[in-house]
């Protein structure tokens, strides 16, 4: 088992450099210089070329490809934002923390609300509670995640004014933010729960089990949960690698000073090293989500554990 | 000795997309103490049906019991609150299934899979009962030691061995067989059939053996009814049915097996289909495929007849106990 972690591990590093590779040259091959862009329209040529050589977009592709690998993955370095002028590195430390808040708590309530409304209607399938959930999440996969932060807004600061519409001023602020990113996410869940569930409630080791004698409610927990996880978990996995990314538009929506945000005003203004940096991160929490993901297969199956582990024979 | 278990005019239908599926159609039948019934027919007659109503875990909906009794030691188990039913599953009745490949959870190990059953029915401790499910390991010709190994690491003849002893976990009284060898090869279905007997036996369990291989009931029945399109056409001992085979259908059966000892002879298959079971034919249901076929077959339900005592048969023109071999 430490063996297969050991050689993801160093699997991760592979897609890293190659996630460093393609966003540098992406970023490289964008039209417009970065420096006169900068600079403004009133500034001279001179100016321009020599802000040109400090940022380093005299030299060759080659060169300039280099030196941000080198930067990048030999001295840990992610550079300073070129509007800024502030380090990127630490930029991120800060805004972090914030885009997490959001990211994790919505998808808590995903993982927990989506599960259990999913079994719910898969065990009461084709009655009228199973079409009730249904119809509410189709309403929520379909509505966009910005416009159910409009009219919670209207709702819940501009009518009732409970909650502050923007900002992160208080815990207040993150209420809505939260409940508006994991609607979709629970509706997406709920439906995704419950056709697994559907897929392993007529599964013959579940008459098995009522064979025994065993309560309904204890097949569901011990026999059919277990069996319907794996697509549930492939589904979270996905969903905890886009947490770090945050949702651009939930944080638009709220001005929150989020990653998300920091990345489309880098995207925005030509800010490379912003975008290079937020790009090689989410890369990297990515591999982590999904290496999580797999070792999560592992500990449910003993299948999948026995495949990760060479060692033993699979029969 | 009286009936142990006893089925009368059981009706299931099975309702999907605004069909409805007639999948047994008013069967009785009686179990002795210790005694096996051997319930043989096609595929879709029904057989696996009657033995999950018996169970009670036939999926509701799409699958509805209309009438009928099973009667377990005179209790009428159709009228049992869902909490007393829970009791007689696995522990006063028990099932093993048909395809030992999916009948196991494949996350749990096989020993935490009869334990289950054990402490369900019994107030074993933890330890008590996992000592207990080693046992019955043992029984069943598995070391003990494999109790923590998961179904994916067992054969399909050991896992079916598994599924036994998980059936077996608490002495039933009476045991549901459902075609237990029909997913193993040759060779492992003889050693499984060996072993239910011996354990049958050995904890003097009645049983219902469902399959459609007259070789298997041949070995382990005492009693025999054949079922076809939901209802049984033919029943009696094992000498009836196999001596004295009656009903068109019984003979249309053993004509399809080879004969060992004539050479060169063709076998004989039962032409037609089995009907469709949204839409059974009005009269008797083999009706369409039978030889002997009369204007009165296709507009009446023949009723069961005794032949001989316990030689029970449903046709209007077969009235005497056939014999194997020139029978019409």
């Amino acid at each position: 088992m430490s063996r297969y972690i050991l050689k993801r591990i160093l699997g991760m590093i592979v897609i890293l450099w190659c996630a460093g590779l393609v966003i540098f040259t992406l970023t490289y091959l964008v039209p417009g210089d970065p420096a006169s862009l900068l600079l403004g329209k009133e500034a001279s040529q001179e100016t321009i070329e020599i802000k040109r050589h400090v940022m380093g977009l005299d030299k060759s592709f080659l060169g300039q490809l280099g030196s941000y690998m080198y930067n990048t993955f030999v001295r840990l370095d992610f550079g300073e934002s070129w509007v800024f002028s502030s380090s990127v590195i630490s930029e991120l430390g800060v805004r972090l923390p914030r885009t997490l808040i959001v990211g994790l708590a919505a998808m808590v309530l995903n993982v927990v609300f989506g599960t259990l409304l999913g079994i719910f209607a898969g065990t009461h399938e084709g009655r009228w509670q199973d079409s009730l959930v249904m119809i509410i999440a189709m309403v929520f996969v379909s509505a966009p995640d910005f416009f159910v932060a409009l009219l919670m807004i209207l709702l819940f600061s501009l009518k009732l004014n409970w909650l502050p519409a923007y900002g992160i001023d208080s815990w207040k602020c993150y209420v809505m933010p939260i409940l508006a990113s994991s609607f979709g996410g629970i509706a997406i869940n709920a439906r995704q729960a419950r056709s697994s569930m559907l897929e392993v409630i007529r599964a013959d080791f579940v008459t098995t089990a009522r064979s025994k004698g065993q309560k309904e409610g204890i097949i569901v927990r011990k026999h059919m949960l277990p069996n319907a996880m794996m697509p549930i978990i492939t589904g979270v996995g996905g969903g905890l690698a886009g947490v770090i990314a945050g949702s651009p538009v939930i944080e638009t929506v709220f001005s929150i000073p989020g990653v998300g945000a920091y990345l489309l005003s880098g995207v925005n203004q030509h800010d490379y090293p912003v975008v290079r940096a937020c790009v090689i991160f989410f890369a990297l929490f990515a591999s982590i989500a999904v290496l999580i993901m797999d070792l999560c297969y592992a500990f449910l199956d003993p299948r999948i554990k026995a495949q990760y582990s060479k060692g033993k024979k699979v029969k | 000795m009286s009936d142990f278990l006893k089925v009368k005019d059981l009706e299931v239908i099975y309702t999907q997309a605004g069909r409805t599926v007639h999948a047994v159609n008013g069967v009785s039948l009686e179990v002795r103490k210790g005694h096996t019934l051997g319930l043989v027919g096609e595929t879709g007659a029904g057989k696996t049906t009657i033995a999950k109503a018996i169970l009670r875990i036939l999926p509701d909906p799409p699958a509805k019991i209309k009438r009928g009794e099973i009667l377990l030691d005179g209790e009428d188990l159709l009228k049992k609150p869902e909490s007393e039913m829970l009791q007689v599953r696995g522990g006063k009745i028990a099932m093993i299934f048909q395809d030992p490949m999916t009948a196991l959870n494949p996350l749990m190990t096989v020993g935490d899979q009869i334990l289950e059953v054990l402490t369900l029915h019994n107030d074993y401790d933890i330890k008590t009962g996992m000592k207990k499910a080693g046992e019955m390991l043992e029984t069943v010709g598995i070391p003990a030691e494999r109790y923590g190994e998961y179904p994916h690491q067992f054969s399909g003849g050991m896992k079916q061995r598994v599924v036994i002893a998980m059936a077996l976990a608490c002495n039933p009284e009476l045991l549901l067989a459902d075609e237990p060898t029909t997913a193993l090869d040759v060779t492992i279905q003889a050693q499984v059939l060996d072993l239910i007997n011996e354990l049958k036996e050995k904890f003097q369990t009645s049983m219902i053996l469902i399959t459609h291989d007259l070789g298997v009931i041949a070995q382990t029945c005492e009693n025999v009814a054949v079922i076809y399109a939901g209802s049984i056409v033919e029943s009696g001992t094992r000498e009836d049915i196999f001596d004295h085979p009656t009903h068109p259908y019984t003979i249309g059966l053993f004509e399809s097996l080879p004969n060992m000892t004539a050479e060169g002879e063709k076998l004989k298959p039962i032409a037609g289909m089995p009907p469709d079971p949204t839409d059974l034919p009005e009269g008797c249901a083999f009706a369409p495929r039978c030889p002997y076929a009369t204007e009165e077959c296709r507009r009446r339900k023949p009723e069961m007849k005794e032949l001989s005592p316990g030689h029970l048969c449903a046709c209007f023109n077969r009235n005497e106990p056939g014999t194997l071999k020139g029978g019409a």
